[in-house]
């Protein structure tokens, strides 16, 4: 009960952060909290949430249904591809990163322009340059998130062989 | 030995078959209906969201730019100064006063204005306002700034819609174009002084304007009027630029430039018939 009413707040928060950044600095939050959560929590719990959460996207943004979904469904897929020609681990793994971040907003651009208007977007010099200015910040994050992440579970298990 | 079949490898390509089948229901008539509880919980965070993002890229914008601000400052106390010997209080009043008369009469009589504010205008040659089902905005609507068009409405939630706007690659509209000399607010029979008829389409930056008669007149500066069925009224969209002169063409072509610049907009109208 206490995890539904956690995730039911956390979605709330994450939606006003996600306006309120893209309006800024045309910044997603969505996808680094995709990101984040790939492959470290249970998949059902993942496809759920990011449908969800991807939905929610549509509504508030007047994207088609689904169009975020179908986005991140590509950029899963896309990540497995990736994982053949850049290893996964390491610091290399931060360029595939880059590089699905760089993939979703072009996605979310053209798969948004052609379900709601039926016309391919005109992507210019200074969009794509928008686009690995944000990329880049969101890679960025993404080390800082990985770097905590790998700190707490240090102290974690520091002191489970304390105990030992 | 057979394998086992594991659900987990496959999850991936379940979940791009499970979006693709949502994009498809999205298409229907159902889409709109899943997608509104979730508008009628979500919208007010977004909007608030969207809201604050605002208030503070403006004080992002605004110190950005200080070194011109304080440029302008001082031009501007020295452009006062020079008023204030030249006497132009009344002057300024005067124009005040005119240009005040000038907007009452540019206003369309017929129909129910409906004021929204922009909530955004990020997206591909379209804008979000504040406005949306509950005050009663359908698909379709005209949004307008005085005479001026400004877009059509395209899609709706409960507290909130799009507007398409005549960049949009999508949107194309029949047009009149009249010669500059017209006085849009006295000319009530302005169909004796059309140039040339055209249509007009969204280039993402720009608005293309085609098939002008290749023997009109039609030269830059002219005004371009929306006269088309979906608007209704007849609606100024912008000046005439860049009229092509290619003799071997059947017609001519240009661009027109918008009236207002849409990322400056902060208030519109929709007018409900």
């Amino acid at each position: 009960m206490i995890k539904v009413l956690l995730i039911t707040i956390s979605i709330f928060v994450l939606l006003f952060l996600e306006s309120f950044l893209f309006e800024i600095f045309s910044f997603s939050l969505f996808i680094l909290f995709v990101l984040t959560l790939w492959k470290r929590i249970n998949p059902v719990v993942f496809y759920i949430l990011i449908t969800l959460f991807g939905v929610i996207l549509d509504s508030v943004n007047h994207f088609p249904l689904g169009t975020h979904v179908l986005v991140v469904s590509l950029l899963l897929m896309f990540l497995d591809l990736l994982s053949v020609v850049i290893p996964s681990e390491g610091k290399l793994q931060y360029f595939g990163i880059f590089l699905s971040i760089s993939l979703y907003y072009i996605l979310l651009l053209v798969i948004g322009s052609l379900l709601r208007d039926n016309v391919f977007p005109k992507i210019d010099v200074s969009k794509l340059v928008n686009i690995l200015f944000v990329s880049i910040i969101s890679t960025f994050f993404c080390i800082v998130i990985n770097r905590l992440l790998k700190v707490f579970r240090y102290e974690d298990s520091r002191g489970k062989l304390s105990l030992d | 030995m057979r394998k086992k079949f594991d659900l987990k490898s496959y999850s991936k390509l379940l979940f791009l078959i499970f979006s693709i089948v949502l994009v498809l229901l999205g298409q229907t008539a159902l889409g709109d209906r899943i997608k509104y509880p979730f508008s009628y919980i979500f919208s007010p965070i977004h909007v608030y969201g969207s809201n604050v993002g605002k208030g503070v890229n403006n004080w992002k914008e605004a110190l950005i730019d200080a070194s011109s601000y304080i440029k302008e400052f001082n031009d501007m106390k020295e452009e006062i100064a020079r008023l204030k010997v030249e006497n132009s209080e009344k002057l300024l009043d005067y124009n005040e006063y005119l240009s005040l008369k000038e907007q009452s009469t540019f206003v369309v009589n017929e129909g129910k204005y409906i004021q929204a504010k922009i909530i955004s205008n990020n997206m591909e040659g379209s804008i979000l306002i504040n406005i949306g089902k509950e005050n009663g905005v359908e698909i379709g609507d005209i949004v307008i700034l005085g005479r001026v068009y400004i877009g059509m409405i395209s899609d709706v939630s409960l507290y909130s819609s799009r507007v398409r706007l005549p960049l949009n690659p999508s949107s194309s509209f029949e047009v009149i174009v009249l010669p500059n000399s017209v006085d849009l607010n006295k000319e009530n029979r302005i169909d004796s002084m059309v140039k040339s008829t055209g249509v007009v389409i969204g280039k993402s930056d720009n608005i293309l304007i085609e098939n002008m008669g290749i023997n009109s007149e039609v030269k830059d500066g002219d005004f371009v009027l929306i006269r088309d069925s979906r608007v209704g009224d007849i609606l100024v969209l912008g000046t005439l630029l860049g009229v092509s002169n290619n003799p071997a063409s059947t017609n001519k072509s240009g661009f027109v430039s918008p009236i207002f610049d849409y990322g400056n907009i902060l208030n519109v109208y929709i007018l409900k018939k």
